[in-house]
């Protein structure tokens, strides 16, 4: 009788136990959507089930528009659209990305406009497309860029690295905006080719 | 039962009487704001913000996907499964539309709620306590949330009877008791801590192994009404953390408790005000651990801090429904009788108000 009041309490907890494991195992590897994942558990993106909208590639991202052109899979690290565009945001992740839906490969035309807080201005903006690096700094009222980039190994994610001086302040975790956004997005274009010449 | 009813049949009446109070008091204010006497419609009426949630959840169940809110990003999967069930019982049962049963769900619960918490004081402080002890409850400042369909009372009272069996030292009915808490709310899983403290205190591990046995297994069926829950989210939505996921439709994320503390302090709207209920919770807390009610204090602390850190708007509402604040209130009330009569007082007027900024639709109550 007392080794039954000992076994069968300690086969449910056994039981339980097992239950528990498996339970933390499917907490950690959850079976769901790469937009769920990224709005949801990593929260890299305002956008739920963003817009999408036809535009030929050479038209670029419009981020004064809501929404995402088809060829954009997602972005990271972006504000919402806004009548100036998109802010990076630290509260959506350090590093801003914008993930494409295709590969390039060879000679790509960057063209970005671009705006920064006035904390930025001067710093250096530093972007990463595949291999293919640039370096610029932000000038008090940018118009638009225009590089040319060579991508060896096909590439479709374009990291934007800025310097972020400042943070939220820690007595106000309620800030929407304090210190936290750097660089304003209004149109970044990627197409394959040279970029025309300047004037 | 009979021998329970001779046991407790002043406290039955007692609760009876203060839930009809609670309840004509409550229906009057709606009567009066909505110029409308009927009380169906009264109770219709009372079912808003998380009661419409739970309403939908008894009626249609889980969403399979975030669809609400102008985002559409919200899913009912926030609001835990057990009280909607019991809700739909109701409706199910006598044929009711769920806006209504859900209300009549936590008035029952309310019932109980201040019957459980009049034999607490019977046990700690005998029989001339059990009447402040259900004017506590019923004059409760924020007692509108049981006649309005949401969960705070039925909460309140599985922590009742989690507290009175863990004073009894009936280790697998705490166990049980918190598997149906964590089914109701997040926070009730913190029982478990609560019974572990009283089980270290205890000295549980230096008794004979049938005690540890059971004591384990009371350990280990605190979780389950929780991860029922979340195998169930797993098994729709592919997350078994989406109700916590979920969160970001409401814009509440994980901070640090005390910095959103400041914050609140530092706010120049209702903000401060939340932010005192929280301190006053926390210093209740503090005073319990000083009288030697620390499983009390843990469990108080814990379900102050836990959903402090995702924001403070619900502070008062979080803080008001805690079995072991009401029980520091009680025992203060006791050692203090001006306190009392001025708690009493203001929990009363505070109770009425509420009740007009609910049916007056002041966002500010929930």
């Amino acid at each position: 009788m007392t080794k039954l009041r000992i076994i069968a309490p300690l086969a449910a907890v056994a039981a339980l136990t097992g239950f528990y494991a498996w339970l933390a195992y499917v907490a950690l590897n959850p079976v769901v959507s790469e937009a769920y994942r990224a709005y949801f558990i990593l929260k890299i993106t305002p956008d739920w089930r963003p817009q999408r909208y036809t535009v030929p590639l050479d038209e670029g991202i419009d981020f004064t528009r809501p929404g995402y052109p088809d060829f954009v899979t997602r972005t990271e690290g972006l504000s919402e659209a806004g009548p100036t565009g998109r802010w990076t945001d630290a509260k959506y992740g350090r590093t801003p990305r914008i993930v494409y839906s295709r590969d390039f490969k060879g000679q790509v035309c960057l063209s970005l406009l671009v705006h920064p807080s006035p904390s930025q201005v001067g710093l250096p903006i530093d972007i990463t497309f595949g291999d293919a690096k640039i370096s610029f700094q932000a000038a008090p009222l940018c118009g638009w860029q225009h590089f040319s980039l060579n991508v060896t190994a096909p590439a479709h994610v374009l990291d934007i690295r800025i310097k972020q001086l400042t943070e939220r302040p820690i007595w106000m975790p309620y800030s929407q905006y304090g210190g936290r956004q750097h660089l304003g997005l209004s149109h970044v274009i990627i197409k394959p080719g040279h970029c025309p010449q300047q004037p | 039962m009979m021998s329970l009813w001779r046991a407790y049949r002043r406290e039955c009446l007692l609760a009876t009487g203060f839930l009809a109070i609670s309840s004509l008091l409550f229906h009057i204010v709606a009567a009066l704001t909505f110029s409308d006497w009927s009380l169906a419609s009264s109770l219709d009426k009372a079912c808003r913000w998380d009661c419409g949630w739970y309403a939908a959840l008894a009626t249609d169940g889980y969403h399979s996907e975030p669809n609400g809110h102008e985002r559409g990003d919200a899913a009912n999967w926030a609001f835990f499964p057990l009280f909607p069930l019991l809700g739909n019982l109701l409706s199910q049962t006598f044929g009711i539309p769920a806006k209504v049963a859900l209300p009549l769900t936590s008035k029952l619960f309310l019932w109980l709620s201040i019957l459980a918490f009049m034999i607490v004081a019977r046990r700690w402080h005998g029989h001339q306590a059990v009447p402040l002890a259900g004017a506590l409850m019923a004059f409760n400042p924020y007692v509108v949330y049981a006649h309005a369909g949401y969960s705070e009372s039925m909460y309140f009272f599985l922590t009742a009877l989690a507290f009175l069996a863990l004073w009894s030292r009936r280790w697998l009915a705490v166990g049980l008791a918190t598997a149906l808490l964590s089914a109701t709310r997040l926070v009730g899983l913190m029982m478990s801590l609560a019974l572990l403290a009283a089980m270290l205190r205890d000295r549980i591990l230096s008794r004979d192994r049938p005690a540890q046995a059971t004591a384990l297994l009371a350990l280990a069926l605190g979780p389950l009404g929780l991860a029922v829950f979340m195998a169930y989210l797993y098994w729709l939505s592919g997350d078994a953390l989406a109700f916590m996921h979920i969160q970001i439709a409401w814009d509440r994320s994980m901070q640090f408790p005390f910095l959103v503390l400041i914050s609140g302090l530092l706010d120049p709207g209702w903000g401060v005000y939340f932010a005192i209920c929280a301190l006053a919770g926390l210093v209740i807390a503090v005073w319990l651990f000083r009288k030697g009610h620390s499983e009390a204090a843990l469990f108080l602390a814990c379900t102050l801090l836990i959903p402090l850190a995702t924001g403070i708007a619900s502070m008062p509402r979080f803080l008001f429904w805690q079995f072991p604040f009401i029980f520091g209130m009680q025992e203060l009330c006791l050692r203090y009788p001006t306190l009392k009569r001025v708690y009493l007082a203001a929990g009363s007027l505070g109770g009425m108000a509420m009740f007009y900024f609910w049916h007056a639709g002041h966002s500010f109550v929930t």
